[in-house]
């Protein structure tokens, strides 16, 4: 019985009439970079008021230097355009304005301008989850109610590429990024009275690396189902 | 007598025929057979070549499926398609066939997207603990 059963396995994985194949597929860039070929990026604005400077310069400087790499594209340097944007203040929502959009594009002589605004949150969150576990006292599985602290961090960064010419926004995206980090009662008050920085620079990193990989052309793995 | 040849002639005449066909089936089998071995280990070029003259040898609704994803592997999205439209012609409830046929037309798509009108997308990521 079981060599007729390991038989009927064995015919089966050999009369399996597909296959998947895994495919190199050419996803083309979000934007047109044959007329987009030169970018500055201005310096990202915190919205929440809670994301310190560094960490705003790491981003920018990091989508910088991102975009740089591709051969088809240059980039102003972040020292350059701090220079040339010394004395102008930058707030939430300016490049939704196309003309002052378009007066840095002149400004930097660049065929596109990257733009974003960025917001962080915490939330210190208590989580009550019900848990069944054997009791020897009692013989039976019982019910218990397990508390866990957790606290999650949100990152939000608005970013979008605007047109030199237009001052309109040619590609726009809305990234967050989640993190839940487990904590017990001690580590959850340290977090609380410490505050880092570091979650909020890998969220943000993690959100400008999505960004690019949307504006950037590049290769995806698919499968396809081959017939034999 | 001519008569009796006649039956003869006709009877050889069908036999041929069908052994024909029945080797071309054979081939067109072993040639997508091995395609599909070629595809596996990612020679696409190869495969190709293969399904190709299955194809001209006639053949089928599982050749033209895999044509089209040679061609896709190969950034060729209208000769897949057409490949892929033909697969199904001939086997129009194939599951596979349709599913290929419709990632083939979305990544033709992706393929000439560009200079999209302002376009906004929405994603969020999270990481549990």
């Amino acid at each position: 019985m079981r060599t007729l059963a390991v038989l009927l396995l064995a015919a089966a994985v050999g009369c399996q009439s597909t296959v998947k194949a895994p495919i190199r597929v050419k996803v083309a860039s979000a934007i047109d970079l044959q007329k987009h070929r030169s970018f500055a990026a201005l310096p990202f604005v915190d919205e929440s008021g809670r994301l310190p400077d560094a960490v705003l310069e790491e981003i920018t400087e990091m989508t910088r230097e991102r975009i740089g790499r591709s051969a088809d594209a240059s980039v102003v340097s972040g020292a350059v355009t701090r220079s040339l944007m010394a004395g102008e203040e930058l707030n939430a929502g300016d490049w939704a304005d196309p003309d002052k959009a378009r007066d840095w594009a002149d400004l930097f002589e660049v065929d596109a301008l990257i733009a974003a605004q960025a917001s962080y949150d915490t939330i210190l969150d208590v989580q009550h989850q019900p848990v069944d576990r054997y009791s020897y006292a009692q013989q039976r599985i019982i019910t218990e109610v397990e508390t866990r602290i957790v606290r999650s961090h949100y990152f939000k960064l608005d970013i979008a590429v605007i047109d030199s010419e237009s001052g309109e926004p040619i590609f726009r995206q809305s990234l967050t990024e989640r993190y839940r980090e487990p904590h017990n009662a001690l580590t959850a008050i340290a977090s609380e009275a410490f505050s880092s920085t570091e979650t909020a620079s890998q969220l943000g990193r993690r959100a400008v690396l999505k960004f690019i990989r949307a504006i950037a052309p590049h290769y995806e793995i698919e499968e396809r189902t081959l017939a034999r | 007598m001519p008569r009796a040849r006649w039956i003869w002639t006709a009877a050889a005449v069908c036999a041929a025929c069908l052994c024909g066909c029945a080797g071309s089936a054979d081939r067109i089998d072993a040639y997508n057979r091995y395609g599909v071995r070629l595809a596996e280990h990612g020679l696409w070029k190869e495969a190709a070549f293969r399904w190709e003259q299955a194809a001209a040898l006639g053949g089928n609704a599982k050749v033209w499926n895999n044509l089209g994803a040679a061609y896709e592997a190969a950034e060729q999205y209208d000769d897949a398609l057409e490949a892929y439209e033909r697969a199904l012609s001939l086997d129009p409830n194939n599951k596979h066939y349709i599913q290929n046929l419709r990632m083939a037309e979305m990544n033709k798509q992706r393929a000439g997207r560009a200079a999209a009108p302002p376009n906004e997308t929405e994603t969020t990521e999270s990481c549990e603990p």
